[in-house]
């Protein structure tokens, strides 16, 4: 185990956010079930006065697992020093390969959850009758599940990575050439993929930013439309994904041969702003859909389209900050 | 059943009492019954105020225009570092670098034979000479005339380099023995 401030942290998060996941997802889930069946008066006040601490407390914890995706990276980094052969992230990844790698998908799927689940809360705190109380504390039992097997992975993660381990590092890895970033888009593009693929990249991201557009200036916030969009946001991620370990890391890293991610955070620091504003601007869209599904009820059915043009205005916004951050760093590089 | 907040209410104040259409009530509802709830279970919406997604837009971009500016200032500064490997950015130990001098007369660095030789396909036609370091002495070589072994000994871990090079054949024999070495070619041949 490395010992610093960062490892520390994690694991007093770890340790707390699953005691309250277990905590919450039980709460959450006895509450669901009690919901409707709640006859008085006075039962009802009780279950409302119940749902609305365990909702509190389950919002910190949620926001706290929201800041721990970007904390986790920070903590990796700082263990970079103390592991043999590791220049990067990626070096780090390689001492608990199968746990990391796990926790490296477990993060984003946690965010984009926790992520959505917050915006029908806030969706639902602003009506005056609760309509999605019963749909609220389904997901968040579903939810503390994720939330308490994220916690249990950090926990043993940080336990887990010995100090003076000797790995490799990325350049065995990412740059070999027959990597998988590679060869995919050289049998769809022939030997100039690089080219095809930036342009492809461009046309996706301003396909994705343009329909974003004529959503919000027709306000057409059907569900088939929102679905539509969010599945193009994911292949504009994909999209985005290989683009950068192919094109734009080395381009901007100044090292024409070299694909790492991790080095490309470390060495252009701004980039962790740009995949930022990429990730928060791809999320909202999902975002928007999952609100759309979920929030179509009751009272707050009335408010969802204007919560709908708030959210897509967030992608819309998000997505042309990080286009505007690429071109530019494209041009002075 | 329609309901209103008790705030809303107030014997000094007429126009909030419950005339159909309440702005509080949504398009198209009006007269029916109404019952209070309590303000604090959640609070009222904003329904007198209208979103403008315009107004937001600009909003954003003038608080967030400063932040990203300030990051591409620092963010696109040129990161060529003197001692920085031209393959994957590491610090350069001197006494495992390689250099290649190319036709146009500029120097690509790398921190090890694997760094150089992972970067030799792309850069062959344009390399005039291949310089490399004898590790006994320190001393640079040209690489056709240094001695390669490889060994169980790592010279650079982050990408397990195990190629060593010599100078002289009596370090290189010395070096192969004690470390179970195997001789193999010059790898920018």
């Amino acid at each position: 185990m490395i010992l610093n401030a960062l490892s520390i942290t994690m694991i007093f998060i770890g340790a707390l956010s699953a005691l309250l996941a277990i905590w919450g997802g039980i709460s959450s889930l006895i509450l669901y079930r009690k919901w409707k069946r709640t006859a008085t008066p006075e039962e009802k006040t009780s279950l409302e006065d119940r749902s609305y601490l365990v909702l509190l407390i389950m919002v910190i914890v949620l926001l706290i697992r929201l800041i721990n995706w970007p904390l986790f990276y920070v903590t990796l980094q700082s263990f970079i020093s103390d592991i043999e052969g590791a220049m990067c992230i990626f070096g780090v990844t390689q001492v608990k390969v199968g746990l990391t790698r796990f926790l490296e998908f477990l993060k984003p799927t946690n965010f984009f959850l926790i992520g959505g689940w917050l915006m029908l809360h806030v969706l639902d705190r602003a009506t005056k009758t609760s309509p999605l109380m019963r749909k609220k504390l389904l997901l968040l039992s579903i939810i503390s599940l994720f939330v308490l097997i994220d916690s249990m992975g950090d926990i043993f993660l940080m336990i887990g990575i010995a100090p003076e381990s000797l790995v490799s590092c990325c350049t065995t890895v990412t740059d070999i050439l027959n990597r998988p970033t590679r060869t995919t888009p050289e049998s769809i593009f022939g030997p100039e993929y690089a080219q095809s693929l930036q342009v492809l990249f461009f046309i996706t991201h301003l396909a994705l930013m343009g329909f974003i557009g004529v959503t919000l200036k027709f306000r057409i916030f059907r569900r088939l439309i929102l679905g539509l969009l969010s599945l193009f946001a994911v292949l504009n991620a994909f999209v985005f994904l290989l683009s950068q370990i192919e094109v734009f890391a080395p381009r901007m890293m100044h090292l024409p041969f070299h694909h790492c991610l991790y080095c490309l955070w470390q060495y252009v620091p701004d980039s962790i702003v740009m995949f930022l504003l990429f990730i928060l601007g791809t999320f909202s869209v999902g975002w928007g859909f999952t609100t759309e599904l979920f929030g179509r009820q009751g009272e707050a059915a009335d408010l969802l389209p204007g919560y709908l043009r708030k959210i897509y205005w967030f992608a819309f916004f998000f997505l042309s900050a990080f286009l505007i951050m690429l071109i530019i760093h494209l041009l002075v590089d | 059943m329609k309901q209103i907040f008790h705030d809303e209410i107030s014997p000094t104040n007429d126009e909030n009492l419950p005339h159909p259409p309440s702005p509080l009530m949504g398009e198209g509802e009006g007269g029916g019954e109404y019952r209070l709830i309590s303000p604090h279970l959640n609070p009222p919406p904003q329904g007198g105020r209208r979103f403008s997604g315009d107004i937001f837009f600009v909003f954003m971009w003038i608080l967030f225009l400063p932040l990203i500016l300030v990051m591409l200032v620092f963010g696109c500064k040129k990161s060529d570092a003197p001692g920085r490997c031209d393959y994957d950015g590491v610090k350069i130990e001197p006494i495992y670098a390689v250099y290649f001098t190319l036709q146009e007369g500029t120097e690509k660095k790398f921190c090890s034979i694997v760094c150089a030789s992972l970067s030799f396909p792309e850069l062959k036609s344009r390399i005039k000479e291949v310089i490399v370091v004898d590790e006994r002495s320190g001393t640079k070589i040209n690489a056709s005339q240094a001695l390669f072994v490889e060994s169980e000994v790592v010279t650079v871990p982050h990408n397990k380099n195990r190629i060593h090079v010599f100078g002289k054949r009596e370090d290189a024999e010395k070096h192969l023995k004690r470390f179970n070495g195997r001789w193999i070619e010059n790898p920018f041949f």
